[in-house]
Formats: C-alpha cells, structure tokens, sequence
C-alpha cells in the first residue's frame, strides 16, 4: 500500500520536472521568436506630441526602427525589448554634445550594426525634425569603458550594442553631425 | 551521473570569469578619447608597434595619465589602430601577458616617447578619415558622466537565453530519465 502511494507520489513528481522542462523550453522559443520578428516602426507624424527622437534609420543596413527614450536608474541603463533606448540625459540629437542611443543585437534590432562602415549615414528624426550623422568610427570596447558615452564639444551620435563571444564586448558607432 | 556531470561543467564554464594577476590600467576608446594632446600628425607614414608594414596617415597621441597613453591612428584607407601605452618598468613589477595582447617594448623613446620600457597594446577599427570629414570637431574629453556608471548596458542576453534552454533540457532529460527506470 505504501509503496503504491510511493510510486504514484514520485510519478506525479517526473511528470512535474517534464512539463516545467516543457514550458522552459517554450519560453525559450518565445524569446527567440521576438528577437526575429521585424519591428514595424508607427508612421512619422508632424505631430507635435510626437518625442523626438523617435525613429532612427540606417539606409546602408536597410534599417528603420522606432527610438524610446530612456535612462540610467540608480544605476541601471533602461532599455526596451521593441526599440532602441535614446540615453535622455545625453543631448538631444542635433545640439552640441555625444547623443547616446543603444539597443538589443537581436535580429530585430541592431544585429545588423556591425555591418555598419565609415562614411555610411545614420538618420535621426521625429516631431518633423531630421537629423544626419555621417559614420567616422567603428569599434569594439569592453563595458567597462564608459568613455565612449562622455560628454564632447562637436556634434555627435555614439550608437551600441553588445558583440562578442557570449556578448562580452560592446560594438561602437560614432558618427558626426552632417554639416 | 554523467549528464549531472556535464551541465554542471556547462554551467561553470559559462559563470565563470578570468582571474587576473594584474590590474591593467583604463584605456579610453579612440572614439573619444580623453587627455592632453601628446603630439598630432595629419598626414604621413607611420609604422605602429608590433606591426611590420607602415601606413598612410593620420595619427594621435593622448596624455591619459603619468604611466599611460593612446595612440590613435587612422590610415587613408580607413584602417583605425589603437595603440594603449603603458610605462612598466621590469624590475619589481608583475608584468601583464603576452596573452592579453601587450607587446614589451625596451626602449620607448624609439618610438618618440620616454627613455623607458613600455607595454603597448594594438586594436584594430574603422575609421574614416578627418580629411573626409565635412566638419572638423573638437574632442572635449575632459569631463564626463563616466563616473556614474560602472559598465555599458547589457544588450545580448545570449547567456540568458542559453541557461534557459539547457535548463529546459535537463529538466526533461531528468524527468524521461526517471521515468524509464
């Protein structure tokens, strides 16, 4: 009797690991499935509501995707799984200063950035302004190196996302402000 | 035994981290560079530590600190070099790796710096030149909002993806495992 109850028990418990084995393995595949899935980006309205930035697009990447703003939080960079985060306490694309934007290397976002190459443009654009940058560097760091978001005199748009074995480095996109 | 085995060598390889015998000094990017203007060329040839070729270009040196400096070099063609300079003597010193990348250099005043050795480090990027540049900019670099933070945002979660997936399988594993027995 107590071994029936046993081996009902420990029975119950093997179907419990398959099926959070199961369900781990489709939230996996969910996550994979929003890194792939394109990101339609709204239309740009002269809105005046609309933020700026709101849509950054890269025509030698075919890319254009939609731009949230974010920022640190005691300490922590925000950042969203459907666009990719404008740093809010860096300067506004288009004044004097480093504009910081950052995101995701998902498919469906900036997986493509290392595609990038000097002398390629970055457009910037909402509220119906548009900003060009025109891309003169393209490196790798270490996270650690929080210099590339300080603060500059000329009139720039540093743009990054992880790279790397198991993304341990970061991919760095400086680009200047087209005269 | 053994599948516990294997995810757990799995799960060690993926958390863990190089232990390093020695604290290298900050080296910031050439993308924006921080210090004193050391000396600057706009054009000319170069030869950069290291390397056997010379190249065509515009190269920079930066002051960061007593003991270190950075070169930026950006070719003609586009080709950026990094180049991190640290003053280490031999003597008493623990001396970073050939494995990390530094390169020994005996005597630094070969190479238009002190009469001294050096480590020197070399990375490569792109670059365009700041002859084709339609505006010239200036690099402020002297303050900063560096300090605010300890590292750049984590924006892959690889890792997180990974650890999902193993642990999913060996759940299943675990339970088809039990179940057969």
């Amino acid at each position: 009797m107590a071994n029936t109850a046993r081996l009902k028990k420990t029975r119950q418990i093997n179907y419990l690991l398959l099926l959070s084995g199961i369900l781990c393995l489709m939230y996996g595949f969910v996550l994979l499935m929003r890194r792939h899935t394109p990101i339609e980006v709204s239309p740009i309205s002269d809105s005046p509501q609309q933020l700026f930035p709101s849509t950054i697009s890269i025509p030698s990447l075919e890319l254009i995707l939609p731009v949230t703003h974010s920022d640190l939080r005691d300490g922590k960079w925000e950042i969203s799984d459907s666009a990719v985060s404008y740093l809010s306490s860096s300067p506004v694309p288009g004044t004097k200063g480093n504009s910081v934007l950052y995101g995701h290397n998902w498919p469906s976002l900036l997986g493509e950035l290392d595609r990038i190459k000097p002398g390629d443009r970055i457009t910037v654009s909402g509220n119906g302004q548009e900003v060009n940058y025109l891309v003169y560097y393209v490196t790798t760091v270490s996270p650690s190196d929080v210099s590339i978001y300080d603060d500059t005199t000329d009139y720039r748009l540093t743009l990054y996302t992880c790279s790397g074995f198991m993304d341990s480095k970061r991919l760095v996109v400086t680009a200047l402000k087209e005269n | 035994m053994r599948l516990k085995l294997f995810f757990s060598s799995i799960f060690i390889l993926l958390s863990s981290s190089p232990i390093l015998a020695l604290e290298e000094p900050r080296f910031t990017s050439c993308a924006n560079p921080s210090g004193q203007i050391q000396v600057s060329w706009q054009e000319g040839v170069h030869g950069i530590v290291g390397r056997s070729q010379t190249y065509l270009g515009e190269d920079t040196v930066y002051r960061l600190s007593e003991t270190t400096l950075t070169q930026c070099f950006c070719s003609d063609e586009g080709v950026g070099i990094q180049t991190d300079w640290w003053e280490l003597p031999l003597e008493g010193n623990e001396l970073p790796s050939e494995a990390s990348g530094w390169i020994y250099v005996p005597d630094g005043s070969v190479w238009g710096l002190a009469e001294t050795s050096y480590f020197a480090r070399n990375t490569d990027y792109t670059c365009l030149p700041e002859s084709q540049l339609q505006n010239q900019s200036e690099i402020l670099g002297e303050s900063g909002r560096g300090g605010e933070v300890l590292g750049l945002a984590a924006t892959g979660g690889t890792l997180d993806l990974i650890l999902i997936f193993t642990f999913g399988l060996w759940l299943i594993l675990l339970a088809l495992k039990r179940l057969v027995k």
